[in-house]
């Protein structure tokens, strides 16, 4: 009797337990599902070498400027994991004035020209522009046109099917959770492109970062170096006019918990319907398939019994559900939203200035890296040491020497001297490192006399 | 491996730049022009 009470409150507690794990461990799934969408959906831009923008939007287009406080190797960190790079430290937006040149002999009409990207975006004025199909705003219509490879998947027996869809789409893609059997298919379509070229817009960059160069100043590099801010421009967006989604699922969903002696848990496969109009009876043939799995558990667990016949006592708990789901839809987007982007980065240096522009996306490429990135000297302390070192005078080349000789004389001294004061950077640094003035000024104070630096 | 970039060196100094890297005992100096004609980014591993 002891025996037999003890199991049920096991039981009972046990029942608290399992379903606790479902509903919890389903949160964390979903969540992680959730995270994944933007993940997946950013992978299959990517492939395209496109960065995407996540979610998708209208509001994006060239010469928009964004502040990139994320490290290099933090960025690729997080767009590994992401997929993409958040936007959401918008500085500004340049009016490229390049697209007459840059468009003038292709896509501008050969009298007159287009303002772009209102032109494109907005051919016949501002208004409402949403959910005509298509038929009558002719937004996009008229800017060169993309193709972007269809794609499909399958996934079977996976507890992270991790479909990403960022549009009506998503809650569909969602509620595959836990699937054991999906597959689907996407096509990107009506793509268009619009951009301007790097050297146009980064002209315009610098000009608006002299006007703006207090507010960039306070992103300047820190000392040491480990911390660089970017401004990040964009050059070239991508738009698509229309997506279309088609998803098949059947899940199920199972967990339990044994006391006692264990009994056999049998757990079903799911059967994905074949098309949409066979949903129900793909639903009807899991569900069956699940009441005779658990029906089988009960015939087993009746099975186990002692010598004298008697039912061994302990219990197990198990839940199961079974769903099956087919979903098509093919999603337009009037007026066409931005998908992606490629543009270029730019160093914030000492005093807000900017470096030269860095393709964006090459940046985030491991092989491509900069690791620290040091400001050149261009101060007269540097120019005045560099000539000391690669270009000795006339006079200072005694016979039986060449101009190299000496310069490398010069190096071991100064390595000698930084030797001397346990500095931690090499003689090419003291030459070169911006961040290096000091050690510069006070080699030259002392050593400037003796090795004839100032004549 | 450490790196260091330079993302503007001017075209002047590229050449001494390189060379003093390479006698300081660089493993490797990368020189790429700028998109401005008048600048080169010179990354050093060290």
């Amino acid at each position: 009797m002891g025996i037999k009470n003890r199991s049920i409150d096991l039981i009972q507690t046990a029942s608290v337990i399992a379903v606790g794990a479902l509903i919890f461990g389903g949160c964390a799934s979903r969540e992680q599902q959730v995270q994944k969408v933007a993940r997946d959906w950013c992978m299959t831009i990517r492939g395209s070498q496109v960065i995407p923008v996540y979610p998708l939007t209208e509001d994006i287009q060239p010469g928009d400027v964004f502040l990139v406080q994320v490290p290099i190797d933090q960025q690729q960190k997080l767009y590994k994991k992401n997929g993409f790079l958040p936007l959401d430290n918008s500085i500004g937006r340049i009016n490229p004035t390049g697209y007459q040149e840059f468009y003038g002999h292709s896509f501008f009409p050969s009298n007159g020209s287009l303002v772009l990207p209102r032109d494109w975006i907005r051919p016949q004025g501002v208004g409402v522009y949403t959910n005509n199909n298509g038929t009558n705003t002719q937004s996009w219509q008229a800017a060169p046109r993309v193709a972007f490879p269809s794609y499909s998947f399958s996934v079977q027996n996976g507890a992270g099917l991790s479909l990403a869809v960022p549009v009506q789409g998503v809650p569909v893609g969602l509620s595959l959770l836990a699937s054991d059997a999906a597959s689907g298919s996407i096509q990107i379509q009506d793509a268009r492109t619009m951009g301007v070229d790097t050297i146009s817009l980064y002209r315009q960059l610098k000009r608006w970062a002299k006007t703006n160069q207090a507010f960039l100043g306070n992103y300047s590099p820190r000392a040491d170096g480990k911390r660089t801010n970017y401004v990040r421009v964009i050059t070239r967006v991508f738009a698509t006019g229309r997506m279309s989604v088609t998803l098949k699922d059947a899940s199920n969903r199972s967990g339990g918990l044994d006391v006692g002696v264990p009994k056999a848990v049998n757990l079903l496969q799911p059967q994905l319907p074949s098309e949409q109009k066979s949903t129900p009876e793909a639903a009807l043939s899991n569900y069956t398939n699940a009441m005779n799995a658990i029906s089988e558990m009960v015939k087993a667990a009746g099975s186990a019994v002692d010598a004298a016949g008697k039912v061994l006592p302990g219990g197990s708990l198990r839940l199961a559900a079974a769903s099956a789901r087919s979903v098509s839809l093919d999603e337009t987007f009037d007026p066409p939203v931005i998908l992606g982007y490629l543009g270029f980065d730019c160093v914030i240096d000492e005093g807000g200035r900017l470096g030269p522009p860095m393709p964006t996306y090459a940046n985030l490429q491991p092989n491509l890296a900069t690791g620290i990135v040091r400001h050149f000297a261009i101060g007269p302390s540097a120019k005045l040491l560099r000539d000391w070192v690669n270009k000795p005078k006339a006079a200072d080349i005694h016979e039986g020497k060449t101009a190299r000789d000496v310069t490398k004389e010069r190096e071991g001294k100064l390595r000698d001297w930084i030797q001397a004061q346990k500095g931690n950077y090499s003689f090419a640094d003291l030459l070169n490192r911006a961040d290096l003035e000091s050690e510069r000024q006070e080699f030259i104070d002392e050593m400037g006399a003796e090795y004839g630096i100032n004549q | 491996m450490a790196v260091e970039t330079f993302p503007d060196v001017p075209n002047d100094d590229v050449g001494t730049t390189v060379q003093n890297y390479v006698d300081a005992g660089a493993k490797k100096v990368t020189v790429t022009p700028n998109a401005d004609g008048e600048t080169c980014t010179v990354v050093v591993k060290t």
